[in-house]
């Protein structure tokens, strides 16, 4: 049995996680984040220690005093580290769990639990994580409503298992004046009332050193979506994929300003040593990619050659956050996501990254669960087709992988590379 | 009861323009004072054909019928307004602003909170769609007709409130046929004609013996039962609990029990007023606060004398399927039995159900 396979089923044994000894959950961190044969660059292999250290310190606080605070994937969660506290996003935690491939276990639980197998895996397989007992109790929750419907459902459900308080941002669909006040109200609420309940007075002087940690980030970030657009690709879907989880986790601290700024350095001196290596069609990813173990992504860049240049998902539209003016600036931040308002602001980033990134081809992958997503494909697909380049939408579960069929989705693709071959 | 009741008042009772709604978070009462006629928007094609070329068919059912019916030619609606009910909901309005342009559509983006933030904030919302069908109407929609309108619409209210209390004592008369008749005859017609009718049904109760007199649990030999849901075809499954020996007391369905409220405050400012009625409401699946549908679904099982609930959800609906395990926690802990059924919006009928219903009811 592999060093994984064996922490897997330590970890799958135990039912609560006061018995999972410190020496397991290092064990199963260090053989699923930290082999250096894993990772192709050095940027990637600081991201996954920057991840396995926030993990640790997030495992080992123990306690009703500890740090940890579950947050969603757009949550503002300068808030939470200018409250010296851990953010850790339940959707981050399902990604790891399927990548660990322990999801599907996991959902299998929910499934007997009467949640339905239609709703998005991703907030099934957290509900089970910390049903299974794999997660510490949290001093509070933090989520938005900026994606979907199903994460307030879901962050209420595991808020309700801890009993522990959620603080939920209603994210209004107006990016107006009306609206980022009433979003920026929300934020300064949510932020007295975490610091009451952490019986701590909210500093705005720590508030302002998350700010410059996201602000270095998120200038990181713009550069390395510059650097993407290289022709030869500097760095490949593959990598990318984990940024949004990464912004999830770390914008507001050091590490996470130090990982961004690391991969832009590194992405830099490529573009000037001209490393890049050559893509035969480059491609836009929407949505995120498959997190159980599978090599479609590799073998779709390697093989075909066929590189994911850019993921829509982790297009950075906000600027600077300002601390004159800090909650306004954290809802505009929150606003700029283009997945939230109507289709048109998605829309609108997609063709602007088939021009800017001159993609040949566009592939939709349709998460199974996702509404907001799914039923904006035929306006993807006529958005896309104006721009005269082919789209391939797959239909998939990005965390359960009961039905995938890896043989079917590779048919698929390589008919795929064919059309782009064909433009 | 006389069904003929409903169709004395005609289904067309005036000739003013229409303006479809989907959701009972829609603020009738500003498309009322605007001169038009609210309704709700229900199905007439059980086939999807063309719909789902624009919606996949992992997506609420109900809004892809919806979407067939516009697509085929419907056009009893003069506007659409639909509220951001959900995601579902919001492309929909994407898909209809892109395929369907002939129709005006606007989407009112209702809080998933209720405190006084998100009041002010339904205000501003409410203000740019009383703005959207002001233009629409040609009509300038001032504060006393509005206030008018609440008017009508607390009236309406308390008409139904005083039927839905009389249920559980009137169990033939008000049977789950009559009720969902009742309903639908309800959010189709002006409230104005639909007030003489409901009026007429408060009357005939009042002046008819109860069919039992002691207590709450109903001398009629069949098992009482609550239906708890969302948006589908109610009826076939209501007429199968009933074939089945089980009495509906009682629904918590988006245009049933769940679409009153309390009575809307006249004085100050009426968009203000409405904002902060239709927020405080009994919350359904969509808004943050599920606990308060809970305590208000048990009250309601309670004061029925129901023996067991059936909760039904229309299939892919995340904020009905979502509310499913907690609130059958909480009923566990009650001691109150409930059967879920999901299903597509014309399915809730069938061999399978019938015999998952059956089982139910013998099990109560």
């Amino acid at each position: 049995m592999s060093l994984k396979n064996q922490a897997r089923s330590i970890l799958l044994r135990n039912p609560k996680p006061g018995k999972i000894s410190r020496g397991a959950l290092i064990t199963y961190l260090q053989a699923a984040v930290t082999p250096a044969s894993r990772f192709s660059t050095r940027s990637e292999k600081k991201l996954s220690l920057v991840g396995y250290r926030h993990a640790m310190k997030f495992f080992r606080e123990r306690g009703e005093g500890g740090k940890q605070v579950f947050t969603s994937l757009f949550a503002p969660i300068e808030l939470v580290y200018a409250l010296d506290l851990l953010p850790f996003p339940l959707e981050a935690m399902s990604g790891a769990a399927a990548s660990f491939d322990i999801a599907d276990r996991l959902l299998q639980k929910t499934d007997e639990e009467w949640h339905s197998a239609d709703i998005c895996s991703f907030h099934r397989t957290f509900i089970g994580i910390s049903r299974f007992g794999l997660l510490p109790s949290p001093r509070f929750l933090l989520a938005t409503s900026h994606c979907c419907d199903g994460t307030m459902k879901s962050f209420s459900e595991v808020a309700g298992y801890f009993s522990k308080p959620l603080f939920f941002i209603h994210t209004p669909q107006r990016s107006d004046r009306g609206g980022v006040s009433y979003l920026a109200d929300q934020i300064r609420t949510c932020a007295e009332d975490a610091a009451s309940l952490t019986n701590k007075r909210f500093s705005m002087q720590k508030l302002e050193t998350a700010f410059e940690y996201s602000n270095r980030a998120r200038r990181a970030l713009v550069e390395i979506e510059e650097l993407r657009k290289n022709h030869p690709p500097l760095i490949w879907g593959s990598d990318g994929f984990g940024f949004v989880l990464a912004w999830a986790t770390f914008l507001g601290s050091r590490g996470g300003a130090g990982v961004f700024e690391r991969y832009m350095n590194e992405l830099k001196r490529k573009k000037e040593k001209a490393y890049g290596k050559p893509a035969k069609k480059r491609v836009l990813w929407l949505h995120l990619k498959p997190y159980f173990s599978n090599t479609i992504i590799d073998w779709m860049e390697k093989e075909l050659g066929a590189v994911i240049v850019f993921e829509d998902i982790n297009s950075v539209r906000w600027e600077d956050l300002d601390i004159g003016r800090p909650w306004e600036s954290l809802a505009r931040k929150l606003l700029s996501h283009p997945w939230v308002g109507p289709i048109e602001n998605r829309l609108k980033n997609i063709k602007r990254i088939i021009e800017e990134y001159r993609i040949d081809g566009v592939i939709n992958f349709t998460h199974w669960g996702c509404r907001q997503s799914n039923a904006a494909e035929r306006l993807i697909r006529d958005a896309v087709s104006e721009s005269g380049i082919p789209l391939l939408t797959i239909d998939g579960d990005l965390v359960d992988s009961r039905n995938y069929s890896e043989g079917q989705f590779k048919t698929r693709i390589e008919a795929f590379m064919e059309l782009m071959e064909g433009c | 009861m006389d069904y003929k009741l409903f169709r004395r008042a005609g289904v067309h009772d005036d000739h003013s323009p229409r303006a479809g709604i989907l959701c009972p978070y829609t603020v009738e009462e500003i498309i009322d004072a605007s001169g038009m006629v609210p309704f709700r928007l229900v199905p007439k094609n059980d086939t999807i054909e063309i719909a789902d070329a624009y919606l996949p068919s992992n997506l609420c059912s109900y809004l892809r019928h919806i979407l067939e019916d516009l697509l085929r030619g419907d056009r009893e609606s003069t506007v659409l307004v639909f509220n951001h009910s959900c995601d579902g909901c919001r492309r929909m309005l994407d898909v209809c602003r892109s395929f369907l342009p002939s129709v005006p559509v606007f989407m009112i983006d209702t809080p998933k909170k209720n405190d006084e933030r998100s009041v002010r904030y339904f205000r501003e919302e409410l203000h740019l769609m009383k703005s959207f069908l002001e233009e629409r109407s040609g009509l300038e929609v001032t504060d006393g007709m509005l206030r008018d309108a609440i008017d009508r619409y607390n009236e309406n209210r308390r008409l139904l409130r005083r039927i839905y209390e009389l249920r559980p004592a009137y169990p033939h008369e008000l049977s789950s046929k009559f009720m969902t008749s009742l309903s639908d005859f309800n959010t189709s017609v002006s409230k104005r004609s639909s007030n003489c009718v409901l009026k007429d049904v408060v009357n005939h109760l009042e002046n008819s013996p109860p069919a039992h007199v002691e207590g709450p649990v109903s001398r009629v030999r069949k098992k009482r039962v609550f239906v708890s849901g969302n948006v589908y075809d109610a009826q076939p499954l209501l007429d199968i609990i009933e074939e089945c020996g089980g009495l509906v007391v009682g629904d918590d369905f988006c245009f049933g029990g769940r679409y009153l409220l309390d009575r809307v405050e006249r004085k100050g400012d009426p968009l203000l007023n409405l904002a902060g009625s239709y927020l405080k409401r009994t919350p359904c699946g969509r808004m943050f606060d599920s606990g308060k549908r809970f305590d208000a679904v048990v009250d309601q099982v309670r004061a029925g004398g129901a023996a067991g609930i059936i909760y039904t959800s229309v299939k892919f609906c995340d904020n009905f399927l979502g509310d499913y395990p907690p609130l059958r926690e909480r009923l566990i802990r009650e001691g109150i039995p409930s059967l879920f059924i999901e299903g597509e919006y014309f399915s809730m009928r069938g061999g399978q159900i019938r015999t998952r219903i059956e089982a139910f009811l013998e099990m109560l």
